[in-house]
């Protein structure tokens, strides 16, 4: 990704959810936390603070805070709790059609929290 | 209130040499380093986490009466600008070198009045603070994120084989009462190690086999507090193990935190205990273990340790693990029983670059899946007595950060256990100096977020 097409992905991202917000990780990552994004018609809460994790070289990752229920309110399954830059987050697995590369910041973020509208 | 916070600044151990050596007098003046660093706020102070020091080059001093040392303000160009990198608070050290009590003069509380709030223009998320330290003592003003008014330096803490603090002035010594309680551990750390054991706080991380022993321990050695995370509750096969658990404890199904607070209740009036129902990393856990001075590890798992590692080197915490595995022999022919006792101080060295920590381990925990498929340990064989043993030895360290009682040796020393020999040995251990994840996060603090 060049600094041009990230600087271009890091607006969609907040032209879609409003306030984005950077820090600097461990050496080469860069984060970024989008204060508010939607889940899920039906996820309790109904939305949740995200994180994207960009280190160089290495898919983006995606995290959301834990408590998120699905729409049944059961807790998703496969998650798990980790700590990134000495915060609290939840990890979860997703999956995404085609290739991972081939998507946007946006549109990487909007599948992945397509996982909590599966009521397990 | 919370903007006058007095604050503390940690130094890890690679850079307390260089700290001491870049503030020594010349003949003619003072010298002056520049500290960069993270920070985080805790309930009663605020943390100062050096992660870099910057000395001001011999020839960006200039010449001046009355002044201790004097320098142009493009002198601290590339301080600013690591700092902006980072982001990073900035401190100015100099030192006022003599024993006892040591106070900013007021020419340096000129320069610092002068410095801070420039410093607080460029980087406001960070607090900046300007410190004169001593042989045994350190004082200085700090100006905080988005305040006006100047903070107190509490104290600097060098971090080392043994924790040395320079406070600004000694902690009170111990009342009639006290002090007769303590007289024979006295005899061994001296009074005054007495005071400062009694205003440390230790993270026990793990309430079980290992935990409660500790609990116990540092309950009766006298700490100011102990904070005990957990979010298990009493089970059966607790009743023989876990230290201080009672059988109405398991029929109530009782949260171990509750057990250890009766418990630390029941051997000391003056030590505070505060539980934690969460494991490391949730975020309350994350905010405990960073109000602690030393952490023990008491957990059955790598991936818990990689956290609390993480965690203490990015707050500049001593962290003593304990570990015990008890396995059988390939072909059932009998068992191996090992164990560890492992104290880190960050800066110095990590779970990680004495290779307890690998990529494999954690890995293998998983079947190199994510965290969420770890399954737990509750297969493990477990015995009282050899938990028992580890958590003595872990009490010993924290005596040993806190007072420094034992000889300091210059190797990195591991105790290993071994459990049918029944011996504990000094290891020599060889740490890697190009480890990438000792110096990673260490001092980092808390993040620093701004608008995207």
């Amino acid at each position: 990704m060049t600094t041009e097409t990230h600087s271009a992905e890091i607006e969609e991202l907040k032209a879609a959810y409003g306030k984005v917000t950077t820090a600097a990780g461990a050496p080469g990552q860069s984060l970024y936390r989008i204060a508010k994004a939607g889940l899920p018609t039906g996820c309790t809460p109904p939305n949740s603070p995200v994180l994207l994790v960009l280190q160089g070289g290495q898919p983006p990752k995606v995290y959301a805070k834990p408590g998120i229920k699905t729409s049944n309110g059961t807790v998703p399954r496969s998650t798990s709790v980790v700590q990134v830059g000495g915060e609290e987050w939840m990890q979860f697995s997703y999956n995404l059609t085609g290739d991972p590369a081939t998507y946007t910041l946006l549109q990487l973020v909007q599948a992945s929290l397509q996982r909590f509208a599966k009521n397990e | 209130v919370s903007l006058l916070l007095p604050t503390e600044i940690r130094v890890p151990a690679h850079l307390v040499a260089p700290l001491r050596a870049g503030i020594a007098w010349t003949r003619t003046r003072e010298s002056v380093v520049f500290g960069l660093a993270g920070h985080t706020t805790l309930h009663d102070r605020t943390l100062l986490l050096v992660q870099k020091l910057i000395p001001l080059p011999a020839d960006a001093y200039v010449a001046a009466r009355y002044h201790g040392a004097k320098w142009p303000g493009a002198a601290m160009v590339p301080v600013l600008n690591e700092a902006l990198a980072g982001p990073f608070g900035v401190i100015v050290f100099h030192g006022h070198p003599h024993e006892g009590a040591v106070s900013l003069s007021p020419d340096d509380r000129e320069s610092a009045a002068r410095l801070l709030p420039t410093f607080q223009l460029l980087l406001p998320e960070r607090p900046h603070a300007f410190v004169v330290v001593g042989d045994d003592h350190a004082a200085g003003l700090v100006l905080q994120p988005g305040g006006e008014r100047y903070g107190h330096v509490k104290r600097v803490r060098l971090l080392g084989q043994v924790i040395a603090d320079l406070p600004t002035k000694l902690p009170a010594t111990l009342g009639p009462r006290e002090a007769e309680t303590f007289h024979r551990q006295e005899l061994l750390i001296g009074g005054l190690a007495q005071a400062r054991v009694r205003e440390t706080k230790v993270a026990v991380v793990g309430l079980s086999g290992g935990g409660s022993h500790v609990v116990q321990q540092l309950a009766f050695i006298g700490v100011d507090e102990i904070i005990g995370i957990d979010d298990g509750c009493a089970k059966p096969s607790h009743r023989a193990r876990v230290i201080g658990i009672e059988a109405r404890d398991i029929r109530h199904r009782r949260p171990k935190i509750e057990i250890m607070e009766r418990m630390v209740r029941r051997i000391s009036r003056t030590v505070r205990f505060t539980g934690v129902n969460q494991p490391v990393p949730t975020q309350s856990a994350i905010e405990a273990l960073k109000e602690a001075d030393i952490v023990v590890g008491c957990v059955d798992n790598y991936h818990a340790r990689a956290d609390i590692q993480e965690l203490c080197a990015r707050f500049l915490v001593p962290y003593v693990d304990i570990g015990l595995l008890i396995r059988p022999i390939d072909g059932g022919t009998g068992v191996t029983i090992g164990g560890n006792v492992i104290t880190t101080v960050p800066g110095r060295s990590c779970l990680w670059c004495l290779a307890f920590l690998t990529q494999e381990r954690l890995d293998a925990e998983t079947k190199g899946r994510p965290r969420s498929y770890f399954e737990g340990t509750d297969g493990q064989a477990q015995v009282v007595s050899m938990n028992g043993l580890l958590a003595s030895q872990a009490a010993t360290e924290v005596l040993q950060l806190i007072t420094g009682f034992a000889p300091i040796v210059d190797e990195h020393v591991i105790k290993k256990f071994d459990g049918l020999a029944g011996t504990l040995h000094d290891w020599i251990v060889q740490p890697n100096p190009a480890c990438p994840r000792c110096r990673a996060g260490l001092a980092a603090g808390d993040l620093v977020w701004r608008a995207a």
